[in-house]
């Protein structure tokens, strides 16, 4: 008989019940995660990523004004500006690929024991999403030196003489 | 590039310099200077806090715009130069040394050096090798892997005095070099900076109120108010 047609005939006998077709039940568990789970974990990657900016913003913009001076100095002796915005740039490369290194690490270690705890999780890690989450990495250092770098247009070379 | 024979390689006409607060003028820091510097001459800028020679300083080192009159450094107008260009020509023409030295800690003494090279393009083993010979010269080579922190200032001032001549420029501008050090270590930087200076034909302007080093200049101009008022020959 095919499903469709046990369904019927199980839905006649016991009307109180619910019955699915094994293609039924996995688009109601795709459906149920879709509206109910994922937009929990989106908001939460979402506030990582603004969080993750604006660590890496304070990071970079606390460092400019601290060595504000050196900047001074390097526009004073003839560094050009695109090369002090590549220092800016380097230093926030570096912060969010060490963040998506550590990370990476983190689930590789923590994520069989989580399966543990939880037998019923399901999670995949593809080559896809983790080129996704490089690529937000990269975005988050790109966003998260802006300030940093207004910062240091308003720094002139005639402060070494302060 | 370098001027020609008999020419002044710091020429300053008419220079005047305003500082504005809130788009008012509330101080007239340089008024009416003219000046010429000749090739290979050793300048001191003498005054009191606040008579502008620092402001003078800046302006013939390319780092600040008069409001009026023009600059010429080895025949070049710097004045008419974009900032894009005055950088250039900052990093190829000019030496500077400042009173606190401002060496960058994060960088070794060998680093400090060698960074005004690696800003103009030189590549890495011939940057390191000219500014190794550049500290061997200031017989600070033995300093050469430390960091400023564990320097005296003395030997801080020399790793300057090493920055600011590694890239053969044309003109040193000296701000306050003496001003961080005991009157010995400021006598021995200034000695040397000169020393430094006349074997390799380098021009050397020198903002001071230190009047131990008068001597070593071979003029003295005395600044007062933002006017020059009065110039010696030594």
């Amino acid at each position: 008989m095919p499903p469709e047609n046990l369904i019927r005939v199980l839905k006649k006998n016991h009307p109180t019940l619910s019955f699915f077709t094994k293609k039924e039940f996995i688009r109601n568990n795709l459906d149920e995660m879709e509206t109910g789970v994922l937009p929990i974990f989106w908001t939460i990657a979402l506030l990582g990523g603004i969080i993750g900016t604006a660590i890496i913003a304070l990071m970079l913009y606390g460092s400019v004004l601290e060595k504000r001076e050196d900047y001074a100095v390097l526009m004073a002796i003839g560094a050009k500006p695109k090369f002090l915005l590549l220092v800016i740039l380097k230093q926030s490369l570096i912060s969010s690929i060490s963040g998506f290194i550590i990370g990476l690490a983190l689930d590789a270690i923590l994520l069989p024991v989580l399966l543990k705890l939880v037998p019923g999780l399901s999670v995949v890690m593809t080559v896809h999403s983790v080129f996704i989450v490089f690529a937000a990495i990269l975005l988050i250092g790109g966003v998260g030196s802006w300030a940093p770098v207004r910062k240091l247009t308003g720094i002139y070379p005639m402060e070494v003489f302060r | 590039m370098s001027a020609g024979v008999g020419h002044p390689i710091i020429e300053a006409e008419n220079l005047t310099k305003v500082y504005f607060n809130n788009s008012h003028p509330s101080v007239q820091a340089v008024k009416d200077v003219y000046l010429k510097i000749e090739p290979g001459e050793i300048v001191l800028i003498s005054g009191p806090n606040g008579s502008g020679k620092t402001t003078l300083l800046s302006m013939l080192g390319c780092l600040l715009r008069p409001h009026t009159g023009t600059i010429r450094i080895c025949g070049q107008e710097v004045t008419a130069l974009s900032q894009k260009d005055l950088t250039e020509f900052r990093l190829k023409n000019i030496g500077f040394i400042f009173q606190n030295f401002r060496l960058l800690d994060s960088l070794t003494v060998l680093e400090n050096v060698e960074l005004p090279l690696g800003l103009a393009g030189l590549r890495r083993p011939f940057s390191r090798r000219r500014a190794a010979a550049a500290l061997e010269e200031l017989k600070m080579s033995h300093r050469a892997h430390f960091f400023p922190k564990a320097l005296s200032g003395g030997e801080k001032q020399r790793v300057a005095i090493a920055r600011a001549l590694v890239n053969d420029p044309v003109v040193i501008l000296a701000d306050e070099p003496t001003g961080s050090l005991d009157s010995t270590a400021g006598q021995a930087a200034v000695r040397l900076l000169r020393d430094a200076a006349r074997e390799r034909g380098k021009t050397v302007v020198i903002v001071s109120h230190d009047e131990r080093i008068r001597h070593f200049a071979d003029r003295v101009i005395s600044m007062e108010d933002g006017r020059m008022k009065k110039e010696e020959r030594s």
